[in-house]
């Protein structure tokens, strides 16, 4: 009996973390979108850029991957200087963050509803979605894998961001609202 | 034979691994060239392709704590044009969002295109009947509340200084209730890629109809959050203090639901493809076509613009028919005047309504405008009724009734021609 209650209380525990993301992400796309950024060709960055593009609405950055009349598709590998030409070429606001401040740039994407394309996993890149102080908990969406928002704690998350090199691309523009709903406040 | 199959493999396998060791998805080694640096891209003359490094610096100031105005509209929109352009250059609206200056800007400004499908998804829960509509959340932050929370929604009649003012009071109205409801319970508020993309994403440049800008058209069923506040009734005497009894047991508190305006049954949906702009002879028709409509039916007939995507997964309608002008009855089209008709059909001129002061010799025209119909009958009998009385009295024979009980019974007469006539008669034959 104290078995079951202790595996009831421990089910009951499991998918905190995962619903304070549901409330919380920065990055709060639907699945189906996700996929869209599915990594094709070894376009990790564009990939990640791409998926914080059409979170924040964002269609020049959101259509990296393809020939839109926002520019060619951009595919293949890529460092800051890359990402940096075609960001001016297409108009596209961004930060290309690299070194020790990465993280108090991350920090600060995720506090204010912003995505992040950055560094994670030995050269890769993935979109960080979220990040929750309380618990300091990351939360990341892998781009072989967007079905799926994956959770790192702290130490767990710096190794991952190190091993990739410290760089982020932040997208400069207003972060969207909340899903918006009715209220009744006036009553 | 073993060994020479393994050496073609490896010759074939060999350049595609050398080439993806020479193009790395990441490429650490600028990372780690570069060192301690932000680099701001896409900003002004520097996004000339051009990069430039700036020294390294750490993330601007939080902007957690702004409100969220939203902008949705749809393509070929001109009243949508005309208030993106609004908010970029009225002192009024700028002073709410200004999309020019982000960061100063009092709030986070996005647009939205109700066509973007990527988009879609966030406005799921939201009743958007007209373009442009403006939203206003509170901030991310939660210091004012639940950021999901639509504290304003409107539709937009052309006055930035009438739009301004509207979404400040609702600012007010909800922050003053806020604070009301933290002071009651403070816990209340706190708790395999192709070339293409798999979406349309919004166009660069959204292009300009070649149409006149077209009036503000009244939409029905328009959500307006917060709703107009209700006329206030004269304040009454101060009852003399009574002793305090229970309150009354709590109702439950019924299922939010949002605010609209009382529906107009009927109304007048016009058509058109936002792809195929309509030319300004046809958009003139269209008007004189909608001031005969509400020439016939009233001033009050309601009138809507919808394109053709939104409008085909409801009405019955074919696309090289477009522009097309519907008349709906609560959702039913009673009348339908398509492109290939709106030439020919003349605005009509309203038949005036009968009065029950007008002269009996008017069943001569109420039969010619109305047919042979009850209306015309009671007319008809106003006239006999009269003319025969009149002839009894000059020749000096009894009336049979009293003035009083004649007088009656034309007002009788004449109350149910009224009737019969009073609402308007039906539309010309126009349907297709």
């Amino acid at each position: 009996m104290r078995l079951i209650a202790l595996v009831l209380i421990v089910i009951g525990l499991l998918p905190l973390p995962m619903a304070w993301a549901q409330d919380n992400l920065a990055v709060d796309l639907p699945v189906e979108i996700r996929q869209w950024f599915r990594n094709p060709d070894g376009s990790c960055v564009q990939c990640s850029i791409g998926m914080c593009g059409v979170d924040q609405n964002v269609p020049a950055a959101a259509t990296l991957l393809w020939d839109t009349e926002y520019g060619s598709r951009e595919r293949g590998g890529s460092g800051p200087s890359r990402v940096a030409d075609y960001c001016n070429r297409r108009g596209i606001r961004a930060w290309n963050v690299v070194g020790d401040d990465t993280f108090e740039w991350m920090k600060w994407a995720c506090a204010t509803g912003r995505g992040a394309a950055i560094g994670a996993g030995a050269n890769h890149f993935q979109t960080l979605v979220g990040y929750d102080p309380t618990s300091g908990r990351w939360y990341v969406c892998n781009n072989n894998s967007p079905e799926r928002i994956d959770s790192y704690d702290e130490a767990h998350f710096r190794r991952l961001h190190l091993s990739s090199g410290p760089w982020v691309v932040i997208l400069d523009y207003p972060p969207h609202p909340a899903r918006p709903e009715y209220r009744p406040w006036w009553r | 034979m073993r060994m020479l199959t393994a050496c073609v493999l490896s010759l074939l396998v060999l350049p595609s691994l050398v080439s993806a060791q020479a193009t790395p998805e990441v490429d650490q080694a600028e990372v780690r060239r570069l060192g301690n640096l932000v680099h701001q891209m896409g900003v002004g003359p520097q996004s000339d392709g051009v990069a430039t490094f700036l020294e390294a610096m750490g993330p601007p100031a939080s902007d957690a704590d702004k409100w969220f105005i939203s902008l949705m509209s749809t393509r070929g929109c001109v009243p949508c044009l005309q208030l993106k352009q609004a908010f970029g250059t009225d002192p009024w609206l700028k002073a709410l969002a200004d999309p020019n200056d982000p960061k100063k800007s009092w709030s986070h400004f996005n647009v939205y295109d109700a066509q973007d499908r990527s988009q879609a998804f966030r406005f799921e829960k939201l009743k958007i009947e007209a373009y442009p509509t403006i939203l206003v959340q509170p901030p991310r932050s939660k210091k004012y509340g639940e950021p999901t929370t639509v504290v304003f929604q409107g539709t937009y009649g052309g006055d930035p200084k009438q739009l301004a003012t509207d979404i400040t009071t609702a600012v007010r109205r909800y922050l003053a209730k806020l604070s009301e409801a933290r002071s009651d319970a403070p816990a209340v508020a706190e708790r395999g890629v192709g070339a293409e993309p798999p979406w349309q994403p919004a166009p660069k440049i959204d292009p300009v109809l070649p149409v006149l800008p077209s009036p503000f058209t009244p939409p029905v069923d328009v959500v307006q959050i917060p709703p107009p506040l209700p006329v206030t009734p004269p304040p009454a005497p101060t009852p003399a203090p009574q002793p305090v009894t229970p309150a009354p047991a709590p109702t439950p508190e019924p299922q939010p639901q949002p605010h609209y305006r009382p529906s107009v049954r009927l109304e007048a949906v016009v058509v058109t493809d936002a792809d195929m702009a309509s030319d300004v002879a046809t958009e003139t028709r269209i008007r004189e076509v909608i001031q005969s409509l509400r020439n016939q039916r009233g001033q009050h007939l309601k009138v809507r613009r919808v394109d053709w995507q939104d409008a085909s997964t409801r009405y019955p309608l074919q696309r090289d028919e477009l522009p097309v002008v519907l008349v709906t009855n609560n959702g039913r089209i009673e009348d339908k005047i398509s492109a290939g008709l709106l030439p020919f059909v003349a605005p009509t001129t309203p038949t005036p309504p009968a009065t029950p002061t007008e002269p009996p010799g008017s069943s001569v025209p109420t039969l010619a405008t109305t047919g042979f119909g009850a209306s015309a009958i009671a007319a008809l009998a106003i006239l006999g009724l009269t003319l025969w009385r009149t002839r009894r009295q000059q020749t000096g024979q009894p009336t049979l009734l009293n003035e009083a009980a004649f007088q009656q019974l034309l007002q009788s007469l004449q109350r149910l021609e009224e009737r019969k006539t009073s609402p308007p008669p039906p539309p010309p034959a126009t349907t297709t």
